[in-house]
Order: C-alpha cells, then sequence, then structure tokens
C-alpha cells in the first residue's frame, strides 16, 4: 500500500501520540499499584470553581471552530483527525502532569 | 462521485471477526487478572478504587465511557443527515455535558468525602428517605441496564453487518467476554482497559478517517465540492433545523446522562480529589476531536449521495458502510471494527462497575447493613454477571424496548434539575424533591407525547426545577450540607 503524503504526516503524530499515551500509560500503572497500601487522606486544593469557566468556554469555542472551519476548506477537514490524535496525546501528558499522584511525596 | 464504486471489502470471515472479540477480551483480561492481583483487595477497592485515580487514568476513563458505540456512529450519521449543523449539535453539548459535572463534583466531593453514590447522597441529603433515594436508585439501575443493552446491541449491529456473524451470537460473546474480565478487578479494571481504548479510539480512528479521504481520487477536495454543489447548507453549522430538529433536546439528555449517571458519580468519588475538577475538564475538552474526527465520515456519505436504503435503512450504519465499501486496505477495515468493539466494550464495563457500587452501597448495605464483607464482595461481582445478563436476555429476546428507552428518558430527565439543586441549593427539601421529579413525569410526558420532544423535554426540566424551588421557598428551612460528610463517613471503608 502506497501511504500519501498525509498518511505518512498521520503516522508521524501518531507515533509521537503513541510514545506519550504508553509512557504515560505505564507511569501511571506503576502509581496506581505503589498506592495499594496508601490510605493518605487527601483534601481538594486544585483551584475554585470560577478557575474552570475560562477553559471550559475555550474548549467548547475550540470544539465550535474547528466543526465550522470543516465547511469553509477542505484542508479542514483533517484538523479533526489531527485532533483526534492530540487527545490520545493529552491523556498520556494528563499522566504526567498530575505530579501529586507519587504517594511516596 | 458515483455510488456504484462502494464495494465491499472481501476477506470479512466469521472465524476472523469471533477471534478480534476474543483477542481483545483476551487483552483486557490480562489487565484484569494484574488489577487482581495488586490492586483489589475488598469492596471498596472493587467499587471505588481505594479513591486513588489520578488525573491520566481519570481522563482515560470518562473519556471511554462517554465514548459510546453509538456515539462513534451517530456523529458520522448525524452529519450525514443535517450536515456540518448535526456534528455541530451533536457534538458540542456532548462535551459540554462532562464538563458540566465540574461544579457538582466539586462541591460533592468537598462536603461528602467518602461517598460512593449519587442516591447514597440523595439518602443522607434527604433525611435517608426511602422515597428520594429509591426513585434515584432505580433510575440508576434503569440507566445502567439501557447503556449495557444499547451497547450490546450496537456491537451486534456492527459485527453482525460487517462479518457474517449471527447477531445473537455476537450479543452472547460480547456480555461473555466483557463480565469476564469486568468481573475481576471492578473499578480498576474498567478504568485501565478503558483508557487503553482511547488510544483506539483517537490514533487508529483519525488514520482510518484520513485513509478514506486518501482512498477517494480527489481527496477531501473532491468530497468538499460534491457535497457544497448537492447542498451548501450542509457546510455550515447555522442550519435551525438541525437545533429543532435534535440537538436541543439531545443537549439536554446528555446533561442528564452525565448528571443523572452513577457512572460518572462513580468516578467522581473515586478520583483523588484534587484531580477531579482537572479530571472532567480535560476528559470533556479531549473528548471533542473523537466524534469530529469519526462525524467526517458523514460528508463521504453525503458526497456519495447514499440513501438510508443503501445503508440497510439506517443511516448509523453510514460509518461502517463507507469504511467496509470505499476501498480501505483489509487491516483499516479490522481497525476500525476494533475501535468500535473496544468504545462498546469500555462502556459496558464501565456501566457494570457502576451497577455493582449501586448494589453494595444502595441495596446490600442499606437494607441489610450487617452482611459481611466477605459476603458484600460475592453479592457485588454477582450483581456485574446479573445487570449483563438481564441486558442480553432483553437483546436476545428481541424485545422492543422502547419502554425502557421512555422510561430511563423519563427519571433521568425528571431528576436532572432536582438533583442540581439539591447538590448546589440547601433548600431543596424531601417533599419538593420527590414532588418536583413525580409531578414534572405526570404532566411532562403526556406533554412530550402529544407536542414532541422538543416542548416535552423542556417542559419536564422547568416542571421538575419549579417544584423544588416553590417547596424549599415554602419550606424556608436549610439543610446544613457540613452533615452530608459526618453521617456517610462509614458503610465500606476499612
Amino acid at each position: 500500500m502506497d501511504l500519501s503524503p498525509t498518511q505518512i504526516g498521520f503516522l508521524i503524530i501518531g507515533a509521537i501520540a503513541t510514545v506519550t499515551f504508553v509512557s504515560g500509560y505505564f507511569k501511571g500503572t506503576k502509581i496506581a499499584l505503589a498506592s495499594y497500601n496508601d490510605n493518605t487522606v487527601e483534601v481538594d486544593d486544585s483551584g475554585d470553581i470560577q478557575t474552570y469557566w475560562g477553559p471550559i468556554l475555550t474548549a467548547v469555542l475550540c470544539a465550535v471552530g474547528i466543526v465550522a472551519l470543516a465547511g469553509v476548506h477542505p484542508a479542514f477537514i483533517y484538523i479533526g483527525p489531527a485532533c483526534a490524535v492530540g487527545t490520545a496525546f493529552g491523556i498520556g501528558l494528563a499522566f504526567f502532569v498530575d505530579r501529586d499522584s507519587n504517594p511516596s511525596k | 462521485m458515483d455510488k456504484s464504486q462502494l464495494v465491499l471489502a472481501s476477506g470479512l470471515t466469521q472465524n476472523l471477526g469471533l477471534s478480534l472479540m476474543v483477542a481483545t477480551g483476551c487483552v483486557f483480561l490480562v489487565v484484569a487478572f494484574i488489577v487482581k492481583c495488586n490492586l483489589v483487595r475488598n469492596t471498596h477497592d472493587f467499587i471505588i478504587s481505594n479513591r486513588r485515580i489520578g488525573l491520566g487514568f481519570g481522563v482515560g476513563a470518562v473519556v471511554s465511557v462517554w465514548t459510546w458505540a453509538m456515539a462513534v456512529m451517530m456523529s458520522s450519521a448525524m452529519t450525514f443527515q443535517w450536515g456540518l449543523s448535526g456534528l455541530f449539535w451533536f457534538v458540542i453539548p456532548n462535551g459540554f455535558a462532562v464538563m458540566a459535572v465540574i461544579p457538582l463534583a466539586k462541591v460533592l466531593r468537598k462536603r461528602m468525602p467518602a461517598g460512593y453514590t449519587i442516591s447514597q447522597f440523595v439518602h443522607t441529603r434527604f433525611e435517608r428517605s426511602r422515597i428520594a433515594s429509591s426513585v434515584v436508585t432505580v433510575t440508576m439501575l434503569f440507566g445502567i441496564v439501557l447503556e449495557i443493552l444499547i451497547n450490546l446491541k450496537g456491537t451486534a449491529v456492527v459485527m453482525s453487518t460487517v462479518f457474517p456473524i449471527d447477531w445473537r451470537v455476537a450479543t452472547i460473546m460480547t456480555v461473555v467476554v466483557v463480565l469476564t474480565y469486568s468481573y475481576f478487578g471492578g473499578l480498576w479494571t474498567s478504568v485501565m482497559t478503558g483508557t487503553l481504548n482511547t488510544w483506539m479510539i483517537t490514533v487508529v480512528a483519525a488514520f482510518v478517517v484520513v485513509s478514506v479521504f486518501t482512498v477517494i481520487p480527489g481527496g477531501a477536495t473532491a468530497v468538499f465540492d460534491a457535497v457544497k454543489s448537492a447542498d451548501p447548507s450542509k457546510l455550515v453549522v447555522t442550519n435551525a433545523d438541525a437545533a429543532g430538529g435534535f440537538g436541543i433536546t439531545l443537549a439536554f439528555g446528555l446533561l442528564a446522562s452525565t448528571i443523572g449517571d452513577q457512572t460518572f458519580w462513580q468516578k467522581v468519588w473515586a478520583i483523588r480529589p484534587s484531580q477531579v475538577g482537572r479530571t472532567f475538564l480535560w476528559a470533556g475538552a479531549l473528548f471533542y476531536p473523537i466524534p469530529i474526527c469519526l462525524g467526517m465520515l458523514g460528508l463521504v456519505g453525503l458526497a456519495y449521495n447514499l440513501t438510508p436504503a443503501d445503508l440497510g435503512g439506517d443511516i448509523v450504519a453510514v460509518g461502517p458502510y463507507i469504511v467496509s465499501h470505499i476501498g480501505l486496505p483489509f487491516a483499516l477495515v479490522i481497525a476500525y471494527v476494533l475501535l468500535i468493539l473496544t468504545a462498546c466494550y469500555s462502556t459496558i464495563d464501565g456501566a457494570s462497575s457502576a451497577l455493582s457500587s449501586i448494589v453494595a452501597v444502595d441495596i446490600v448495605k442499606r437494607y441489610a447493613p450487617k452482611t459481611s464483607e466477605q459476603w458484600l464482595f460475592y453479592i457485588t461481582k454477582l450483581s456485574m454477571l446479573i445487570g449483563g445478563s438481564i441486558a442480553a436476555a432483553i437483546v436476545l429476546s428481541g424485545a422492543d424496548f422502547t419502554t425502557l428507552v421512555l422510561t430511563t428518558y423519563a427519571l433521568k430527565t425528571s431528576i436532572l434539575m432536582p438533583i442540581i439543586l439539591a447538590i448546589l441549593w440547601p433548600r431543596t427539601n424531601t417533599f419538593g424533591f420527590v414532588s418536583g421529579i413525580v409531578s414534572s413525569i405526570l404532566i411532562g410526558m403526556p406533554i412530550r407525547h402529544y407536542y414532541g420532544e422538543l416542548i416535552g423535554t423542556l417542559s419536564i426540566v422547568a416542571i421538575s426545577a419549579i417544584v423544588v424551588v416553590i417547596c424549599g421557598l415554602v419550606a424556608r428551612k436549610a439543610f446544613d450540607m457540613a452533615e452530608l460528610g459526618v453521617k456517610e463517613a462509614m458503610n465500606l471503608e476499612g
């Protein structure tokens, strides 16, 4: 099967996302296994609800923009798939962003 | 673009289909055994993961349970039916519904840190009212059974469409595979396998969709031009027909599906408290690209001028039809089937896990509080098998489950505002809560029957809220939310 440049591009970003996803997944699993005997009582020290409205609005507006752009030019049809790869990358990243998840800290 | 060029891919045998179902289950079974041996000691671990789920697994789990098999296919179907307006109204409320949980989750997690289920909250919040908590428990049970059977049905439809597999065999295989691996590890298994599945519904889905556009002569430009020349309105998001046709009703239905679903509340109490808000924010935002990506297949259906008759009468099949007929390499067709399969598996195991928490906390511990831990553990696990078997039996019977869908819809929509008010407004009282739900069903459902879904849904939501507010204002008595934590720091802990 001959791959088009677009497919090759998606294979590359897909590989980057996959590496991030897999390494995050293993990190998360390791931390989860280490938490077996962790009975620390945690409290919610994350931001107040007010700090969430901005990101929520941004996420909604970005989604609206991506859907709308698909009707403007054919090239924008690929934004959705590219962002889907970004979702895998984001989930992988979430394991690393969660610094507090190490029970030894 | 000539639809006569679309031909079903060859080599899709029954054995291959069954092997895919079993192989996926075997991979998850390995994960389940690791979880069982290392993370699950008792019922508490089984249903709430010792409240140690972090941001990564939290986001993966929420995204995976929210990506129903039908959602994967519906995004393409709505684009096919309404154009980009359909995709807009399908996608935007979907992600928002997940993020809408944040304010409620943060409040409840803070005030009731040792909670397990939303009906446990209602039980405590409304002076241990059996009526109030029973209404919520029944709603959750109906919702979970419906979730399982819709996904069983979805898998059966896809597997029997793409492969020459009897839909009954596909249904039995699915329920056996999912319940086998879910049985061993409970919520941790659901969370870990669900997170794995998100890789399939993102990276693999993206590559399949891009490949579809690559094999079409002229690529995305040809698709875009064909849709534009046939009906330019299909390329804009401002078509009001889509909003009135399904969008606004769907938006409320989706809100009720997250806020009124134990699958999500179980995660609210299982995720580490400092990560609850972030988890639902990330999950909602990261969910968006999945239906947008798969929705692009609907544009291909429009470009080829397909009709529902071409799709076997059901437009939900537009995605699978395009992928299996467009001329993709065999491996990519299999990859697409696998991603639908995994989306379905993760929703069913998530629902089964939620069911186990309801049975343990809201049924066994409430009505037989002296049940020993060992028995509770067995009953909890057994409840997953029973729930899955009931759902499978309903699907296999070929019964029309419209009644179940309508009942669940009525209950979920009617408890939406009362639950929100119960969490956020201390003056919400037991009488108002129950009256709001009952009156909204009694008045709202007939309105829905005579005036359609949009007016009916708005009526149910409005009536339930107004009744709760009026009763709260009349009674002039506020509940002390601090009591939630004190009363519930018990049950299964330790």
